[in-house]
């Protein structure tokens, strides 16, 4: 499969269907993958994919204003081009999407705990949200890298056992995890629906939380994001790959990626015609919470 | 060589707990300990290094009244760390002479430090992403530390001022030999970068598009500046409560884009090879020629927890050429 | 051991606003205890509002005046604060900060000005602190422009220079220049146009003082003369952009120019990390550089 991926990818340089190409490479630590971005036709040697490739390349396609990429999108990945590209962030002939369908990505912390290496590992480190993925084969491509896999129906069994918890383990859960936030907004900008040119924690005029790593303003902050991605979330799990204090953001941003899909029916970045659910009003809305 | 027995060693600690306050590796930060059994050794390096012990991520400078009149508070207590990498402790060297000057001391900064012991531990295994001996420095480096020690399974053989050796109880015994293999052995594998020349090497690229090659993959998130034991930049906020407001100065970042961002809106670093120039520029080329030490001690931290593998030791290979 | 965080109180004496939109107001400032601290002009102030933030301001007033005077432009949270600020209120302060003009290279020298819009602040201390000891000094020009009249700082100072022959004061206004050229509404009101397309051409008669003319041409018609001169450029950044070539061609060298920079700042002495150019901070090395030094640093200005 890789050898079609670097095949494709030299072949859209050479025709100079895209200036450049951004997939991933062999990373210079253990167990990591790294994104890499390539203009030049002899060096598609270096694109690899293996079960390290956890950021959500998608993030830099905006970099590229004015110019026709070509990116390496497994099914995540894809679903965040076309959330951005519903939300006019760019246009559809502005991507040219090589797409592999992926049979998920693994914990490579945990493996380094448990010291385990590519060749021993099994499916016990699969991340969580790659373990019971819906969308594993691209949802939108221009070239595929392989016959598609099969599907499995959404589903958030995680979720559920949280839910099934009394209030006060939920309530020292939550405040456990977001109190190892330092601020860093590694989340933020690993997210590839994160592109608000003033995030809401960076207005000053009106403040609405303070800069302190403390109490509710971590709360706040950890929250506010969740919910500004409600409907948006392709549950790629960026965010918490990147967060250097390992707190469980998928906990948040995965109920509410349930929460929308029970009430509208909609997951984001499956429909490039859809409009976003909490950007639209439609008269059978579900209003149930409005008592 | 003098030793002691690391049971001896905690006891006595916790005797001390009370007079001094008491900082320790806990899992991944540098905290406050009430007893020796609070301290937890996860990894190497805790994830947040011990800079926040002299500059916490936020601290408040002064806080005022209804009345605005100003308090501020002082604390002059005396202080141990313990359990600190020597790089940590190289790093805290560091910041010295931005925060330590004649003309605007930072009594904040200045009054931990004078009133602090560092007792670091050295690394019987460096992890793979160490390049602390690029630096003039290596696992076992003493230069910054109070008193190093080397620990075995029972023992804790240490160097450093005979004040507080005796402190502890450290008594002399054959540990000279196994401190020099350990020693040895930990130098070996950390890798060495050659730094040589750097400073010209940057001042010719600092123009092109050099940065910008390399920069391409950085999201630009801040994780490497918050996590980095050299990194001080601060950004200082006005806080209002009920009954009066602090003001406080809390962790900031090169790396955010509205870093140096005008109210007029002008941003004189708006690209991100601009703020990735700045970064590299600070640690290996501003920094040395102001201080005549580096910004960087070669934890390896940034490497080891970049989201996108951004390697800095990379970067300065590729200077090389 | 003196903490530089602590703002100083100080106590509002004046506060009048300079332009008929309300853009730029200008207060002065007397200590609750003691006289004023002594500086040089160039350098500024953290201005402290508690509960809003600081924001740093040059310092207007010469250093032998019995108040501290600052014109600030109403821009963002503490900026607006300030504009409240009326007579008798309590403002905190931190400074002197930054290194001020080099006077003592002036001894003796031709001091060139030139500015534009509400940077004049700190130049305003400059022109007083050399006319206080006049002999000391050659000729001392000043070439200042805004986009209107009202724009203009310190108009009584100005109007008093123009009475002296002792400072050769030109202004300039540029409102509703455009590609047209300028109106005849400004001719009308006293102010000469110079000649555009050949601004070093235009005649400048004894007497001439205020012209309609963005500032670096009005620099050319002027020709300041670079023989034992200082340049001091303090502007908007598209000013300074085209006003450096200008003094080139008149055989300025670069460590005869000097400039005052702006960055955003926070501690104001060189320890929060932000407003540094190369390995320069602009609040503890600045804001005063000379052409040849910034020449030197990474371009990011």
């Amino acid at each position: 499969m890789i050898d079609k991926i670097r095949k494709e990818a030299k072949r859209i340089l050479e025709e100079g269907i895209v200036s450049v190409v951004i997939g991933f490479e062999k990373g210079s630590i253990p167990l990591k993958s790294t994104p890499v971005f390539i203009d030049d036709p002899k060096e598609t040697e270096k694109l690899i994919w293996d079960k390290f490739c956890e950021n959500n390349i998608a993030t830099y396609i905006r970099r590229f204003k004015g110019t026709k990429v070509g990116i390496v999108a497994n099914g995540c990945c894809s679903r965040a081009i076309v959330t951005l590209i519903v939300e006019a962030q760019f246009k559809r002939e502005d991507v040219y999407i090589i797409g592999v369908p992926c049979e998920g990505m693994y914990d490579r912390r945990m493996m380094l705990r448990d010291s385990k290496t590519e060749k021993n590992a099994d499916e016990k480190y699969l991340y969580t949200n790659c373990k019971y993925c819906a969308h594993r084969n691209p949802v939108i491509y221009d070239f595929i890298a392989r016959d598609k896999i099969q599907e499995k129906t959404s589903q958030f069994p995680d979720i559920e056992q949280m839910q099934e918890l009394p209030l006060e383990e939920r309530w020292k859960h939550f405040n456990d995890e977001v109190s190892k936030c330092i601020r860093c907004y590694a989340c933020r900008e690993a997210c590839p629906m994160c592109y608000c040119e003033v995030c809401f924690v960076d207005v000053n005029n009106p403040k609405w939380l303070e800069g302190i790593a403390q109490e509710s303003d971590v709360a706040f902050w950890n929250l506010g994001r969740a919910f500004h991605l409600a409907g948006r979330c392709v549950d790629c799990g960026a965010c918490e790959r990147a967060c250097p204090m390992e707190i469980k953001i998928l906990n948040l941003t995965r109920k509410l990626n349930k929460d929308v899909k029970e009430l509208y029916d909609f997951e984001a970045g499956v429909d490039i015609k859809g409009k976003p659910a909490l950007g639209e009003f439609r008269f059978d809305d579900k209003e149930e919470f409005i008592r | 060589m003098k030793k002691i027995k690391k049971e001896k060693f905690y006891s006595k600690l916790n005797d001390l707990i009370g007079e001094y306050r008491v900082y320790a590796p806990k899992g991944d930060r540098i905290g406050e300990i009430r007893n020796s059994t609070d301290i937890e050794v996860q990894t190497l390096l805790t994830r947040l290094s011990a800079k926040s012990v002299f500059l916490p991520q936020n601290e408040e400078l002064f806080r005022w009244d209804k009345d605005k009149k100003i308090k501020i508070k002082t604390s002059e207590k005396k202080t141990i760390l313990f359990g600190i990498r020597p790089c940590d402790a190289s790093a805290i060297a560091a910041l010295d002479p931005t925060f330590d000057t004649k003309e605007f001391p930072d009594t904040y900064y200045k009054s931990r430090r004078t009133n602090t012991i560092i007792i670091s531990v050295g690394c019987n295994e460096p992890e793979e992403t160490c390049f602390c001996s690029s630096f003039n420095s290596g696992p076992f480096d003493d230069s910054h530390s109070d008193v190093l020690l080397m620990e075995n399974s029972t023992e804790f053989i240490g160097v450093g001022k005979e004040e507080i050796l005796d402190l502890f109880g450290f008594e002399e015994g054959d540990g000279k030999k196994e401190f020099e293999k350990i020693k040895d052995s930990a130098e070996k594998k950390v890798q060495e970068i050659s730094l040589s020349g750097i400073k010209e090497k940057l001042d010719s690229v600092k123009d092109t598009s050099f940065f910008k090659d390399i920069s391409n993959k950085c999201i630009n998130c801040g994780a490497c500046t918050f996590l980095c034991p050299t990194c001080y930049c601060f950004d200082i906020e006005d806080l209002n409560r009920v009954d009066g407001g602090k003001r406080v100065r809390n962790w900031d970042s090169c790396m955010f884009k509205i870093y140096t961002c005008e109210t007029s809106g002008n941003n004189p670093r708006k690209e991100e090879e601009l703020r990735m120039r700045q970064r590299i520029m600070h640690k290996f080329n501003y920094y040395p020629l102001l201080y005549d030490v580096f910004g960087c001690v070669g934890c390896g931290r940034c490497v080891l927890y970049c989201p996108v593998n951004f390697d800095i030791r990379s970067a300065i290979k590729k200077l090389g050429d | 051991m003196n903490n530089p965080y602590i703002p100083i109180d100080t106590q509002v004496s004046m506060a009048r606003f300079e332009s008929t939109d309300h853009s730029l107001k200008t207060i002065d400032l007397k200590f609750d205890k003691g006289k004023i601290f002594d500086f040089i002009p160039g350098q500024f102030c953290e201005m402290s509002i508690l509960g809003k933030g600081e924001a740093p301001f040059g310092i207007a007033s010469a250093p032998f005046e019995e108040f501290l005077r600052f014109t600030i432009n109403r821009a963002g949270i503490v900026t607006t604060e300030i504009h409240h600020l009326e007579q008798g209120d309590k403002v905190g302060l931190r400074g002197p900060l930054g290194n001020g003009y080099p006077v003592k290279l002036f001894a003796g020298k031709n001091i060139v000005v030139v500015s534009g819009g509400f940077a004049f602040t700190t130049l305003r201390s400059l022109v007083m602190y050399l006319l206080k000891d006049r002999k000391k000094y050659g000729d001392i020009t000043v070439i200042y422009g805004a986009r209107r009249p009202d724009l203009l700082l310190y108009r009584d100072e100005l109007a008093e220079w123009e009475k002296r022959d002792d400072i050769k004061l030109y202004l300039c206004i540029d409102w509703k220049f455009g590609p047209k050229g300028p109106i005849e509404e400004a001719a009308e009101k006293g102010w000469i146009p110079i000649n555009l397309k050949k601004p070093s051409e235009t005649k400048i008669n004894k007497d001439d003082k205020k012209f309609t003319a963005f500032v670096p041409q009005l620099v050319s018609a002027v020709k300041p003369d670079k023989e034992n001169a200082y340049a001091v450029v303090c502007g908007p950044p598209i000013m300074i952009k085209f006003t450096m070539p200008v003094l080139k061609d008149l055989g300025f060298s670069s460590e005869k120019i000097y400039n005052s920079l702006e960055r955003r700042m926070k501690c104001g002495f060189g320890k929060c990390g932000r407003c540094n150019i190369g390995p320069k901070y602009v609040c503890k090395d600045g804001p005063v550089f000379s052409l040849k030094e910034l020449e030197s640093l990474p371009k990011e200005y």
